[in-house]
């Protein structure tokens, strides 16, 4: 069987676009569409359906078989065309698929063998009989084979492997001149090299069979589809009882997949690390043990060293960059939280600085998390920096003018305060000192008026009493870290103010009415600041209410539980105030008497304790003083 | 006989109005107490004062208020601080107002008294408490 085998190949294709409807046994009709002519087979293949094999011409099993052995081998499907018996007895082409058992990730078109493809064998095997035997051997396994003998003839060719490149063993052979192939000459199988490769491969070959040494190389296929197709190729030599080479058998592998897969792998692996190298934060991976093996280019351009650059010996290398990089006063925080997560396989954050390449410190959130693999065990620790330098600092900002205005208003409302003491004190003291001169006078005169001085000097007396009335109230509300905060009951403590006020309730004809609830919590008080505070907004409530009539004057003090702590209410139905956060500024008053600061101290004293004041509008008229305190865990009324 | 002198007194503590008026009325003055600017300008609808002493902070009408007040009524009423409030600026604005003397509390009578009848004798002698 002699053709010139491209001619043969573009009539078998024509030939085999067939169209063939096939109704099996307990099947459905299927549509089966053989597209050879694209190298492709549209339709459904008969992969897995051949059953026992009793349906297939036996002349086709092997093919089948070695069919099936190329596919897992090369990872590449393959079609062959197979005759399957009909149901009237005779033989009809059927295509069939072969498909790798396991999934490929690139995308590989299969491999068309056409049904009925030539393919010859030697009409002798002359000493090649042991080579062809190997090769025989290798195609069972591998699905193809091929022997020649000692000077390159070919003697045999797994039809497999003749179909694939559309070559039959007299297409191989074809001599193109030169003479013999072991002596320079070229042989028909060179039209189906890639040009690029043929000389290479041919030499390395020539070379191997003068020597006797296994040849191995990787040349580019023309396959029958009309693509060329890498292949490595292993042939190796047969020898006699001598040790005489009689023939070389061998095989070609298919290694587009391979390649394929490893190409796509790469440039995965580039992309990530792609990803990694140019993402905007600064990137590193340590071992499992904290040993950093891989810094991110733009850590590298932070740090401006790579990770082994500051090994020194007998140190570990996580040691040795910490101590380069880390700020000092960061260091040992840095190295607890590093040494914490190796050992309990935690991940952590951390904010710190870390020093540039230029040697600026620079403010970073470090963060490391722990790569598990399949068994759970770490296989490597990867960690992120980000560099946060301008938020912290713009922070750091923002804090110290929080701060100086905190302090401006302390010094600007210390001084309001200071005024209103100095006011205070001085009212009664300039009242003390024309009193005394009026007394001197009144002495003085011719007759002395002894009478009229000892109403003064009572009046005097009365004065200096109220001067140091002031100063014990001043330096009480000021007291602030005077009495032990002790759990109090809040209800004990009102009926205490209660009793305390009874006189000046009663003189301004105000009802005081308590509410309270059961298991109110107590409260980690000091108990005579926060009596001070309920006698101060008692105070106010019942001076307030002096504008309106005496029937109309109540005042209600309630005390209930919120989330969290206790909240005391005190409502009155005064004129109410115009403007509720005035209340709280050091000199306000509405009061002919007073001094205006009892609501700064008392909500300073409330805040002190966790707790919160404020003033509402109760309805339907007055005020309502409500502040609150955390409660103390357990006791309760 | 010409009139004695009558001063008014405006101040909201008590113990203070007493005790000025205690000290006018054993130097010979006439005297009258007020415990607020409004009590005391309804009463200058009623009657003639020679010379008044106000105190700076008070509720609801402040001394510097009173005197503005007084000011745009047009009186040549002299007027006569004594005050706790030692900020400068309330000062000046007080003596900018043509106030006669700004007196800090406790004040000595012997100053108190001279600006008083320094006010009534008509401007000499101006005590500005420097």
């Amino acid at each position: 069987m002699i053709f010139p085998s491209r001619v043969w190949l573009a009539a078998a294709i024509v030939a085999a676009v067939v169209c063939a409807i096939a109704a099996w046994p307990g099947q459905p009709a299927v549509l089966f569409v053989a597209g050879m002519g694209v190298g492709l087979f549209a339709g459904i293949s008969l992969s897995g359906r051949i059953k026992g094999g009793e349906q297939v011409h036996p002349d086709d099993r092997d093919a089948i078989a070695q069919a099936k052995a190329r596919a897992f081998l090369s990872g590449v499907s393959q079609i062959i065309g197979i005759r399957r018996r009909e149901r009237d007895g005779s033989w009809r082409w059927h295509q069939y698929q072969a498909d790798p058992s396991y999934p490929v990730s690139v995308d590989v078109a299969p491999i068309v063998h056409g049904p009925g493809d030539a393919w010859t064998i030697a009409s002798s095997l002359g000493e090649t009989a042991s080579a062809v035997n190997a090769a025989k051997v290798i195609e069972n396994l591998c699905g193809a084979a091929f022997a020649f003998d000692t000077d390159g003839e070919f003697t045999y060719a797994t039809p497999m492997a003749q179909t694939s490149i559309a070559m039959t063993l007299d297409d191989l052979n074809a001599p193109l001149g030169g003479g013999r192939f072991i002596e320079g000459g070229d042989l028909g199988w060179k039209t189906g090299v890639h040009p690029d490769d043929y000389e290479g491969a041919a030499t390395e070959l020539r070379r191997c069979m003068r020597a006797g040494e296994p040849f191995n190389y990787e040349y580019r296929v023309l396959r029958a589809g009309g693509n060329y197709v890498g292949h490595r190729f292993a042939i190796r030599p047969a020898r006699d009882v001598n040790g005489q080479v009689t023939g070389w058998y061998g095989i070609g592998f298919d290694i587009d997949v391979f390649r394929k897969t490893d190409d796509a792998l790469r440039e995965s692996e580039r992309s990530l690390r792609e990803l990694i190298e140019t993402a905007p934060a600064l990137i590193w991976c340590m071992a499992p043990d904290g040993e950093p093996v891989y810094f991110s280019r733009r850590l590298r351009d932070f740090f401006g060293f790579d990770v082994a650059a500051k090994d020194l010996p007998g140190i570990a290398r996580l040691e040795c960059i910490l101590q380069s990089v880390i700020h000092p006063d960061d260091l040992a925080k840095v190295r607890d939280r590093f040494a914490n997560s190796l050992r309990t396989g935690k991940s952590y954050a951390l904010t710190h600085r870390q020093r540039r390449f230029d040697g600026v410190y620079r403010w970073v959130e470090t963060r490391i998390a722990a790569m598990r693999g399949e068994d759970g065990a770490i296989a490597q620790w990867n960690g992120v920096c980000l560099d946060i330098d301008d938020q912290v600092r713009a922070q750091e900002e923002l804090r110290l003018t929080q701060e100086n205005l905190a302090r401006a208003r302390e010094a600007a409302s210390l001084a309001e305060l200071s005024a209103s003491v100095a006011h205070e004190v001085n009212q009664p003291l300039a009242a003390i000192m024309a009193n005394a001169q009026a007394c001197r006078r009144w002495l003085a005169a011719e007759p002395p008026n002894v009478e009229r001085a000892q109403s003064i000097v009572e009046r005097i007396a009365g004065s200096a009493q109220s001067a140091a009335d002031i100063v014990s109230h001043i330096r009480a509300l000021f007291s602030r870290n005077t009495g032990p905060r002790l759990p109090s009951a809040l209800g004990e403590l009102i009926g205490e103010v209660r009793d305390l006020l009874a006189d000046e309730l009663a003189r301004c004809g105000v009802a005081l009415e308590i509410e309270m609830v059961r298991g109110i919590p107590h409260v980690e008080i000091d108990r005579v600041q926060i009596q001070q505070v309920l006698v101060n907004i008692l105070r106010n409530a019942m001076q307030a209410m002096l504008t309106v009539d005496v029937d109309r004057r109540e005042l209600r003090v309630e005390l209930t539980t919120v989330p969290g702590g206790v909240q005391i209410e005190v409502a009155d139905t005064g004129p109410g105030l115009s403007s509720s956060e005035n209340a709280f500024e050091p000199f306000f008053t509405t009061k002919a008497e007073g001094m205006g600061m009892g609501l700064a101290i008392s909500r300073s004293i409330v805040e002190a304790h966790g707790g919160r004041l404020w003033v509402e509008k109760n309805i339907p008229v007055g005020a309502r003083f409500v502040f609150t305190l955390p409660a103390s865990p357990g006791l309760r009324e | 006989m010409p009139e004695l002198p009558t001063v008014a007194i405006v101040d909201d503590d008590e113990a203070v109005r007493e005790a000025l008026g205690d000290l006018l009325m054993v130097s010979g003055l006439t005297c009258q107490t007020f415990e607020g600017a409004a009590s005391f300008l309804d009463a200058t609808t009623k009657r003639h004062f020679d010379c008044l002493i106000t105190d700076i902070r008070m509720p609801d009408m402040s001394g510097i208020e009173l005197i503005e007040h007084l000011q745009k009524r047009c009186t040549d009423l002299p007027v006569i601080v004594i005050s706790s409030v030692l900020d400068q600026h309330v000062r000046s604005s007080a003596l900018s107002l043509g106030v006669h003397a700004w007196f800090t509390k406790p004040v000595s009578d012997e100053r108190l008294l001279g600006a008083i009848a320094a006010a009534i004798a008509n401007g000499s002698g101006a005590d500005t408490g420097q």
